[in-house]
């Protein structure tokens, strides 16, 4: 059965240190923020270490989240992509001058280039995390897993078509978000 | 269209129809043109996805890891003395052996690691506090050198603060460094501060290692000799590691010579 406790309600009890809190919310977005992590990164041990990252650093800093701010996916996204965007830069610049790259960073055309595809994952993230949970866990559950429709039914329990349906409100809910996200696709880019 | 088509059109778009049903879809869309076009939408959307996520699932057992690092962030407390300082009171820190702590960063050879328990600090913190309040009321080092505002890392964004670079011309020169919201680190980690001087070509230089007693860190270290400097850096290290700069970065900034 899904949890139906919503986002902000959960970092509330991770702020209590609920870690099952804590696991009820990586199973919501683990995925979204792996998945962006590997892209920007293109390295599959240091996307699990930024998704580590971003997860402790949710235990950690739940506290101070403030719901009016932010929703939670938009927050944790975030992090997700400064995550990323440091150990990128760590990475490319072992150091005679570690600091370098962190400091004057935003001059370098890479570093720019860098800070537009983190920007670019961040929204799409964002978005996929702003679909209504039952569209999103079908869209994930084929897009990160292959899953066939099949395959997501049965694992669901849920009627084929009605996987197919959620599927397409999917992609069709992405595509209105996409003016509001600034989403492009590759071939628009 | 129907919505038995459009669901079938985004389900191939998506790659979540069985390689059967695919191959006969794709067959179809060369007399349906409707239908080929509705995919081509819906693929789009789907490289919009492959822009920014790759199409991969976290490992099992990656959650796991993540409550290891919790349980090891919750025993740390609970091993460390309370902190000696009240928790609006900067606190202070002893750094390492200067002896011990001139060493470039890729000068081959340890480095100690002393890592001050926060139960020595409070005696240290005595003598610490006098050269402190001298340096602030100008009866120390007198006019600093250089400035540097330090600004934590994005992800140590709170992090910040300043450095000052007294009698850099000297063989005694010292770097006063002051920093607010800083984080304890994570168990097994320390902090260590470093300074780049522009004669030594891009190696920078170990002046000293701490953990703080609290969020405000301020401290008092001995440069590694004259220099023009251009630079401060706190990396996160790990206790007993080697004795070049981790990488990880807390905050840093670069100095800006005083009128």
């Amino acid at each position: 059965m899904p949890d139906e406790r919503d986002d902000a309600e959960l970092v509330q009890l991770v702020a209590a240190d609920d870690t099952d809190a804590l696991r009820v919310l990586y199973e919501r977005y683990g995925s979204i923020v792996f998945g962006m992590a590997q892209r920007l990164l293109g390295d599959r041990q240091l996307a699990e270490e930024c998704t580590q990252d971003v997860f402790v650093a949710l235990w950690r800093s739940a506290a101070k989240y403030e719901p009016g701010r932010a929703q939670v996916s938009t927050w944790l996204v975030g992090i997700a992509k400064y995550r990323a965007i440091d150990l990128v830069r760590r990475r490319a610049a072992r150091p005679s001058d570690p600091y370098a790259e962190i400091w004057r960073g935003d001059e370098s055309p890479d570093s720019a280039e860098l800070v537009a595809a983190g920007d670019q994952a961040e929204r799409i993230a964002a978005a996929v995390a702003q679909l209504p949970p039952a569209q999103r866990e079908a869209l994930l559950l084929a897009y990160f897993e292959g899953l066939s429709h099949s395959e997501i039914a049965e694992r669901l329990a849920v009627p084929l078509g009605t996987i197919k349906g959620r599927i397409r409100l999917a992609l069709d809910r992405l595509r209105e978000l996409a003016p509001e996200f600034a989403l492009h696709s590759e071939a628009e880019r | 269209m129907n919505a038995h088509d459009r669901d079938l059109a985004a389900t191939h778009a998506l790659g979540a129809l069985p390689p059967d049903d695919s191959m006969a879809l794709e067959e179809d869309l060369g007399e349906n043109a409707a239908l080929a076009s509705e995919v081509e939408e819906y693929r789009s959307v789907v490289q919009t996805l492959e822009g920014g996520m790759a199409r991969d699932v976290p490992p099992v057992g990656l959650f796991d890891v993540v409550l290891s690092r919790i349980e090891e962030e919750r025993a740390r407390p609970a091993e460390a003395p309370a902190p000696a300082a009240t928790p609006s009171a900067p606190t202070l820190q002893r750094a390492e052996p200067v002896a011990a702590r001139r060493r470039s960063l890729f000068r081959p050879g340890g480095r100690r690691r002393v890592v001050v328990p926060f139960a020595a600090g409070f005696a240290v913190a005595v003598a610490v506090v006098a050269i402190a309040v001298a340096v602030s009321s100008g009866t120390g080092p007198g006019q600093a050198d250089a400035r540097a505002a330090v600004q934590g890392t994005p992800e140590f964004a709170t992090v910040h603060g300043d450095a000052r670079l007294y009698s850099t011309s000297a063989d005694d020169g010292t770097l006063v460094l002051d920093l607010d919201d800083v984080p304890p680190p994570a168990a097994g980690k320390h902090y260590e501060v470093w300074v780049l001087r522009r004669s030594s070509g891009g190696a920078m230089e170990a002046v000293g290692a701490f953990t703080p007693a609290g969020s405000r860190v301020r401290l008092k270290l001995a440069l590694p000799g004259p220099g023009d400097y251009e630079a401060v850096d706190v990396s996160v290290e790990p206790d007993g590691g080697s004795a070049s700069h981790s990488g990880l970065s807390l905050a840093g900034g670069h100095f800006e010579p005083t009128a």
